[in-house]
């Protein structure tokens, strides 16, 4: 048997030439940095923008913090070394930690180790006291990092000299970590720094850290609340001054409404309601003067004490005879509880006239298209909605969510990852002004929430 | 399934998930053999065909696939192939006429129709979506023809399925957790066709294959790397079920004998996937919700034409080309089978080695235009990712045929 072996090796032949694989060489991906110069971007703006999550700054959330995420994209883009002014790998500040879980599977919170020792309390003995972290100095002090978030600056603070210089130690006219960056004994005002950086973009973040003060005490502290010019007047003076710098590009961030963040969320009737309660309007709390009396249907319960509600156990976690907040016996603490008239208030700073989301956009406005203002409220909305993104499911649950961290208003890693999608989203959006496209990131790629 | 788990049948090519023709003659013709009756391969492409057998023969082979694809997501713009292992679908095929006129013909058909297996690496962007999503299945297909009259004859079978799946992906809400899906399970079906001649030159047949449910109830799902205060949610192992749907098959093809050595077949294929809506997997006990995976497919229809032309009188070359239609609808584009129409080739030579042993070899290779997948954040049952696939295909099959 004569088998026609040329014929079978040309079909092989035939087989080989064709084994290529299919590829996307013929299109080049969709990116471009459009009108924007990305060679220096500086992120101005508070805690959020510094990193801090959980109430704690430490390395991690300075890594993961949305500008340092922002500007791994603009790399793909030409866009410049991004410098944070980085803490130790084993520094923090506190901050909260999970515990664990009551039988509900709710989530219990503890206090994270601070590991800057020296600190300086403010106002001790108050209910109000703040303590001012000794952080040593930043190893590259002078240099001026990118990432100029800075935690617990407030609006009112950006004009004062001397900020950042040891003097100021123990008054409310200094702040420890703006110190961290400033070389020795410098007076130098944070708008000063800001130009001194010389940014081609930057993005500004500003308000949620001048109102937590107030939120997180339950109105107790911060109060009374900063009226509407208090944080419109600074901040409209800092947009103008950016504005005023030649050929300086960049966005402002709005806010969200307060209660659209997990921290105020849980309403006492919803509580009640989830634990099954005929009176689903009131929980009992002991007031400023000492009285305990009922909560009313729309106040709110700051999100560290909704898992404590109903056990045995007082707002600290000692055991009790009484169930936390459900008898006059083992009431709520004055600071657990926001009143729904507070969070009235809160929503009208945010976003009414003369707040800051409506500031920030009229200077965009007036900004002959050099700055934008991107509206976050979407983005919040649909957190709290849930996102299914790549497979992964996302909502506003604080532990098992994926995005917030247990302070309720934070983002964990991958919730400022889908932030900075949304700041490049939004960017993209307004492309008339930019014609930005920046590459999205990989959401599912950054650590999830830790659990036990 | 004892079966299944002796032949690695596995493959993955146009049309939805069915594999390439299982007959190497048949694929060198692009798949055009609905009105031929060279072979036992009859009894399984149109048992009608089969009682105009000449003889006694047996048939078997491989089927050889290898899937390129490549993806470009639209969020990240990142680049992501494929992991295309070369994947083989061995089949059997034997028939014996009962009489001496040859007239009642009884067959057995063995092959995996419908397979596919994709991969894709480990640490992709799709990785909560889906790792590796395999599915296989075996049909064993007694069959038993009857020629009518010379120019005439219908026949019919009955089709014994087993088929397995399998789901691997990250259980992505954690770092480092994993989730796998195994099931297998059986169904039934029939397949029956009919022949006619016109004169020496001209045949035609009709075929028609029912759909086939393979329901899975023992399904295993495990859940690896879950963080101890979570397992309420993802316990470690817990049962599932779920059904396939193995799509009907209506074709219709002409067969002509131009002169003694240039034979051309033409085969229109309309292929029943609507059937298939979507993949339900339920665990059981209800330990966790219901996932619904949306297919949607919509039935889908082949065109193809092939050409055997008898260069020696022991060496007859083939070429078919073909167009396959996917049933997969532009906004269920998952990445566990990112179909796409396919246009084909393909190129074929038969080898009369001896009076009783034919040797056949055929290779084939596919194009498929661009696909773009969207994804919904808003939507949770369709598991896509967006962006754009591209797909490609090649593939071979070798057969001996013994004639009696």
């Amino acid at each position: 048997m004569r088998v026609p072996v040329r014929y079978f090796l040309s079909l092989a032949a035939a087989a080989s030439l064709a084994g290529c694989e299919p590829d996307f060489s013929d299109e080049a991906p969709v990116q471009s940095a459009g009108s924007l110069d990305l060679s220096r971007y500086v992120a101005i703006g508070d805690d959020f923008t510094a990193g801090v999550a959980n109430r704690s700054l430490s390395r991690a959330g300075q890594e993961y913090s949305f500008p340092n995420l922002l500007a791994r994209q603009f790399r793909l883009l030409g866009g410049g070394e991004f410098v944070q002014p980085l803490l130790g790998p084993d520094e923090r500040t506190g901050g909260f930690v999970l515990t664990g879980f009551t039988g509900q599977n709710q989530a219990l919170l503890g206090m994270g180790p601070v590991t800057f020792l020296d600190s300086v309390r403010l106002n001790a003995g108050s209910p109000c006291s703040e303590l001012q972290y000794q952080f040593p100095r930043w190893s590259d002090a002078g240099r001026i990092p990118n990432n100029l978030g800075i935690p617990n600056l407030k609006l009112s603070q950006l004009n004062i000299a001397g900020l950042g210089n040891e003097v100021n130690q123990g008054t409310s006219g200094y702040n420890a970590f703006y110190e961290r960056i400033l070389p020795l004994n410098s007076d130098r005002t944070y708008f000063s720094l800001i130009r001194a950086a010389r940014p081609t973009f930057v993005t500004v973040s500003f308000g949620m850290g001048d109102l937590m003060t107030f939120i997180q005490s339950g109105g107790s502290c911060g109060s009374p609340l900063p009226s509407g010019s208090t944080l419109t007047a600074p901040l409209g003076r800092l947009a103008d001054s950016l504005i005023a710098i030649p050929s300086l590009r960049g966005a402002f961030l709005g806010l969200p409404f307060a209660s659209n963040l997990p921290l105020l969320s849980t309403t006492i009737s919803s509580l009640n309601k989830k634990l099954g309660r005929t009176d689903t309007t009131s929980m009992f709390v002991l007031n400023s003067t000492g009285a305990v009396t009922r909560t009313v249907y729309n106040d709110v319960i700051l999100l560290p004490m909704v898992s404590r509600i109903g056990r045995m156990e007082n707002a600290t976690g000692q055991p009790a005879t009484a169930p936390f907040g459900l008898d006059p016996a083992n009431p709520l603490r004055d600071q657990d509880v926001v009143s729904d008239r507070n969070i009235s208030d809160l929503n009208g700073r945010i976003n009414a006239n003369n707040s800051i989301n409506t500031v920030l956009k009229q200077k965009a406005a007036a900004s002959g298209g050099r700055f934008i203002y991107l509206d976050l409220g979407t983005f919040y909305l649909n957190l709290a909605k849930g996102a299914y993104i790549n497979g992964v499911s996302y909502n506003s649950d604080p532990v098992t969510g994926g995005v917030y961290n247990y302070d309720g208003y934070t983002f964990s890693p991958r919730g400022n990852a889908l932030l900075a999608n949304a700041i490049i989203d939004l960017l993209a959006d307004s492309d008339k002004s930019f014609g930005v496209k920046v590459p999205l990131l990989d959401v599912n790629q950054f650590p999830a929430t830790p659990l036990p | 399934m004892a079966l299944l788990a002796v032949l690695p049948l596995s493959g993955a090519v146009a049309g939805g998930f069915q594999t390439l023709p299982a007959s190497a003659p048949v694929l060198g013709l692009g798949g055009a053999a609905t009105a031929m009756s060279r072979d036992a391969s009859a009894a399984w492409f149109n048992p009608g065909a089969l009682g105009m057998l000449d003889s006694a023969n047996v048939s078997f082979g491989l089927t050889g696939m290898r899937v390129g694809r490549i993806f470009r997501s639209a969020t990240t713009q990142q680049n992501t192939t494929a992991d295309a292992g070369f994947i083989a679908s061995p089949y059997l095929y034997a028939a014996l006429p009962l009489d001496s006129a040859k007239r009642l013909v009884v067959a057995l058909a063995v092959n995996s129709p419908f397979a596919y297996d994709t991969q894709w690496p480990k640490d992709w962007e799709g990785r909560a979506l889906l790792q590796r999503n395999r599915v296989r299945s075996l049909y064993v297909q007694p069959t038993v023809a009857y020629r009518i009259s010379d120019r005439f004859s219908i026949g019919g079978g009955v089709m014994l399925v087993g088929a397995d799946y399998l789901l691997e992906r990250s259980a992505g809400e954690f770092d480092n957790a994993s989730a796998k899906y195994d099931a297998s399970g059986n169904g039934i079906g029939w397949n029956v066709g009919i022949k006619g001649r016109s004169g020496d030159a001209i045949s035609f047949g009709i075929s028609y294959r029912s759909a086939v449910k393979v329901e899975m109830s023992n399904g295993t799902a495990t859940f690896s790397g879950i963080p101890s205060s979570q397992t309420f949610r993802y316990p470690a192992s817990t049962g599932f079920g779920t059904t396939l749907h193995m799509p009907s098959q209506l074709a219709a093809g002409i067969s002509i004998m131009v002169s003694e050595k240039l034979m051309l077949n033409f085969t229109f294929e309309l292929t029943g996937w609507s059937d298939y809506d979507s993949l339900v997997v339920r665990y059981d006990n209800d330990v966790r919700p219901a996932e619904r995976a949306g297919r949607k497919y919509q039935d889908a229809m082949a065109f193809r034409v092939g050409a055997e032309y008898q260069l020696k009188p022991s060496l007859a070359v083939r070429a078919g080309i073909y167009y396959d239609e996917s049933p997969v609808r532009d906004q269920n584009i998952t990445p566990d089978f990112p179909d796409a129409n396919v246009f084909g080739g393909a190129v074929g030579l038969g080898y009369q080695a001896t009076r009783h042993i034919r040797l056949d070899a055929a290779y084939t290779y596919g194009l498929s235009a661009t696909r773009n997948a969207r994804a919904d954040a808003t939507q949770l049952t369709t598991p896509a990712i967006g962006g754009q696939y591209r797909n490609n295909q090649h593939g071979g099959a070798v057969n001996l045929s013994y004639f009696f």
